[in-house]
């Protein structure tokens, strides 16, 4: 396929709701594979998505510390905005997508990155939440709301998620 | 007879669009790819892919619920 950039498409990533995740990682990959250019900007809970998965002892204060255990780390721990009860509902969506090969939020996101889409981590929302950069998984620019609103510019759609 | 074949049964949206883009970055102008599926929404995904794309959809049938699409690359 040749490379023929028409217009752009951004996402913003507000939510860490894993429905609302697998909704915008499909969009991106689907905007990508069509040749165009696609920009996450993840803000505020959205953070959470890019969270490595493992502990990462950082130097922070208390209430950064208790933020940081109180939100989802990475993609695996999030939960579904709707009919989690209490991780069964979440644990069978899961098993669900398994069986019917919907691919899983992990893998879209690797899929995402490697295909091109670009991440952009809203720095503000990180120091607002004590969240550090090493925290986060790599390959992510790192910005705030200037960044956005030029991509969004540029762009012919824009999604709030 | 196509130049290459892809088989993404199984496979649901988005991954038989990231499949066939994939694969079209591998041929050469003007070469064929047929690609079978069975993911419901293929028909209307694969017609606005080549649409979007400018890639030439040369032809695509359904039986079954298994879907067969031949796209030319430009």
């Amino acid at each position: 396929m040749e490379k023929e950039t028409k217009t752009n498409k951004t996402l913003i990533m507000f939510s860490n709701d894993l429905d609302k995740a697998l909704a915008g990682f499909n969009i991106a990959i689907g905007a990508v594979s069509m040749g165009f250019n696609a920009t996450i900007f993840f803000t505020f809970w959205g953070i959470n998505i890019l969270r490595k998965e493992n502990f990462l002892p950082c130097k922070k204060g208390i209430t950064d510390k208790i933020f940081a255990l109180l939100m989802p780390r990475g993609p695996d721990k999030l939960i579904l905005s709707k009919m989690h009860m209490m991780g069964m509902g979440t644990w069978m969506m899961k098993r669900v997508m398994k069986n019917k090969q919907v691919a899983m939020l992990p893998e879209l996101i690797k899929l995402a990155q490697d295909s091109g889409v670009k991440f952009i981590a809203c720095q503000m929302s990180m120091d607002m939440m004590g969240i550090k950069r090493e925290e986060l998984i790599s390959g992510l620019d790192y910005s705030g709301v200037a960044k956005y609103l030029e991509e969004a510019g540029k762009a012919d759609v824009n999604l709030f998620i | 007879m196509a130049d290459m074949i892809l088989d993404v049964k199984r496979q649901k949206c988005p991954l038989p669009i990231v499949a066939i883009a994939a694969q079209l970055k591998r041929l050469a102008a003007k070469e064929t790819l047929e690609i079978i599926a069975d993911d419901p929404a293929f028909g209307e995904d694969v017609k606005a892919f080549c649409r979007v794309t400018n890639n030439s959809l040369e032809s695509l049938t359904v039986s079954e619920g298994v879907f067969n699409a031949v796209i030319r690359k430009k």
